[in-house]
């Protein structure tokens, strides 16, 4: 049972020299269907696992944790184990007919290879416990990531890669000089172990300075307000499938880095709350809102709307997150959770819907209710949930926001909040008023199958029982939210 | 004062990536950057005076191993980026028939 952490991060590793020798992209196809299957099934393995036993360790090596490398599943890494494994299955599933028209052939196994390192990346930068190893996984998503949006089939496609390669690089490499900074004042790279010394090291200021280069590499990777550029540029124009897969995983690792690093390694010297940098941050994330949710308006391209409609949202989750009250961060991993199934069905729906277009405009949208019904009411229910109507997973999460900021009397940020909540549903309309009132002018067919239905119908259903049923996520991002306040120390 | 000039070459990478607007200029710019942050890390390991850490005898000061695993580690990485991001300009000199930026972003709109 203990060997399962090294099980996900492994198996993958193993499958890619296989897919290599054979080349052949059925077979690559199938291999990395089994593969996700796999990994998701381990995955719940170990959060059952840890959820009825507790923290599960493996030693890497059989070195003991200040030596060696050691892997770490807490209720908090299975919550976001559990959501990419998800999501990485849903996009893998769905996946098979828009790669084969998006890549080229003879690019099709290379495609598959860089999207299982780039899984690869992102499982084990939640699983490591060791902030080196947290880079190192951090580079690997991010390689593989840069090729994976240089397959675009648009022409813009290479330099958008090459745009967030460069600036990709930049937050990484910050991210290892604070890494830098912390060794040198504790000499430790195990996360429990900094925890530990960080707490009685008297030089705060070189803390501060570690954390401004943590916010600011790690701001880049999850896109935050002003760093949010590369964002647009990456969804526009990666291939759609992609853009997908990213929606739901990409920032949200971000955010995990936050959460472990912020609320878990420096909790004890409390971060944000010594040098009052949360008030700052909160304050500029809601000017990020306002700004952000008024480009969306203005958008006529869909996936660039939906895009800057992702840095609105991770902008909720990360207020939420600074708050540091047990209800404010519920709020904010509740919203991961059900940002990342909204936004995620949302692209996945146009993915399928426009599979050969290279760009979605507005316009394409106009009379998609009269040819595909059933669709557009799925829709229909995800455009809602993303405004945060009531009976959708939307609305949980914006309820517990609200709430939370309320809590801690940030009168204008509640405003603030509300506001743009609304600001969203002029942007949802627009998109509704297409489908829904618009005439089909250019008499193009949309090109959906039948079996291509069930991921979007599975998706849907998801969003409306997240809605009703909250003690799944609310329960365990509350309980994970009181360990995290009260639990340490 | 190593740690000093160490920081100028920081802040010169930095300033190259942003206002170069040749991509591959770019890409120097961020190793120059990058080979500063594996200097910051030597910097870390060095004692005064202090030997490579060959344990013959335990006579001497020797210097941190570790920073140097890292950024062994770091090199392979930052070598990793340099080549994907210059096969990634190759393809862009193919589509675009330019490596300039500004031109590329001319040809948006």
């Amino acid at each position: 049972m203990s060997q399962i952490p090294v099980l996900i991060l492994i198996l993958p590793l193993l499958f890619v020299p296989i897919i290599i020798l054979m080349r052949m992209f059925k077979v690559s196809y199938l291999i990395i269907v089994v593969s996700s299957v796999l990994n998701f099934l381990l995955i719940t393995i170990l959060t059952i696992n840890v959820f009825t036993n507790g923290v599960v360790f493996y030693e890497l090596g059989g070195w003991p944790p200040p030596i060696g490398i050691r892997l770490n599943a807490d209720m908090l890494s299975c919550l976001f184990l559990m959501l990419i494994g998800f999501m990485n299955l849903v996009c893998i599933i769905s996946c098979k007919e828009i790669v084969e028209k998006t890549v080229s052939s003879s690019k099709v196994y290379l495609f598959y290879i860089a999207w299982l390192l780039c899984n690869t990346g992102f499982t084990g930068i939640i699983l490591t416990d060791d902030i080196f190893n947290m880079f190192v996984f951090l580079e690997i998503s991010s390689l593989s990531s840069y090729y994976l949006i240089s397959q675009g089939n648009q022409k813009k496609s290479t330099f958008a890669a090459l745009q967030y390669l460069f600036i990709g690089s930049i937050g990484a490499i910050f991210v290892l000089f604070a890494i830098g900074l912390l060794y040198m004042i504790t000499g430790t790279l195990n996360m429990q172990d900094l925890t530990k010394q960080l707490a009685v090291v008297e030089e705060k200021q070189i803390i501060l300075f570690a954390i401004v280069f943590l916010l600011a590499g790690v701001g880049i990777k999850s896109a935050l307000f002003p760093l949010h550029g590369w964002l647009i540029k990456t969804y526009a124009y990666s291939p759609s499938i992609v853009t997908t897969y990213f929606s739901g995983t990409s920032t949200k690792i971000g955010i995990y880095i936050f959460f472990r690093v912020f609320l878990d390694i420096l909790n004890n010297i409390g971060p944000l709350t010594l040098f009052s940098l949360s008030d700052i941050l909160i304050a500029l994330s809601s000017i990020g809102v306002v700004l952000i949710t008024y480009y969306a308006i203005k958008q006529t391209d869909v996936k660039k709307m939906l895009a800057y409609s992702s840095v609105g949202q991770l902008s909720y989750i990360f207020i939420a997150m600074i708050l540091y009250i047990p209800d404010g961060i519920t709020a904010s991993l509740v919203h991961v959770i059900n940002h990342s199934i909204i936004k995620t069905s949302l692209f996945l729906t146009l993915t399928l819907l426009f599979i050969s277009k290279k760009e979605v405009l507005l316009t394409d949208l106009a009379g998609l209710s009269s040819k595909q019904p059933i669709v557009t009411s799925c829709f229909l229910i995800m455009s809602l949930a993303l405004v945060g109507l009531p009976l959708t997973a939307g609305f949980i999460s914006k309820w517990y926001l609200i709430l939370s900021l309320i809590q801690s009397k940030y009168w204008m940020f509640t405003s603030i909040v509300v506001l743009t909540s609304f600001m969203t549903l002029f942007y949802v309309w627009k998109m509704i008023d297409q489908v829904y009132f618009k005439e089909n002018s250019n008499g193009e067919m949309f090109e959906l199958k039948k079996h291509q239905f069930i991921p979007i119908a599975f998706l849907t259903l998801l969003i409306i029982y997240l809605g009703i049923e909250t003690s799944l996520t609310v329960g365990v991002s509350q309980s994970i939210a009181y360990d995290i306040i009260y639990g340490v120390i | 004062m190593i740690y000093a000039l160490n920081m100028i070459l920081f802040t010169l990478g930095l300033v190259i990536m942003i206002r170069e607007s040749n991509l591959v200029k770019k890409v120097i710019g961020l190793n120059i950057f990058q080979s500063s942050i594996f200097i910051f890390f030597i910097l870390l390991s060095k004692l005064n005076d202090s030997l490579p850490p060959i344990l013959e005898d335990y006579n001497y000061d020797y210097s941190n191993p570790l920073p140097h695993v890292l950024i062994l580690t770091a090199i392979v990485v930052s070598i990793s980026t340099t080549s994907l991001a210059l096969a990634l300009i190759l393809n862009i000199k193919k589509q675009f028939n330019t490596i300039d930026e500004d031109e590329i972003s001319k040809d948006d709109q």
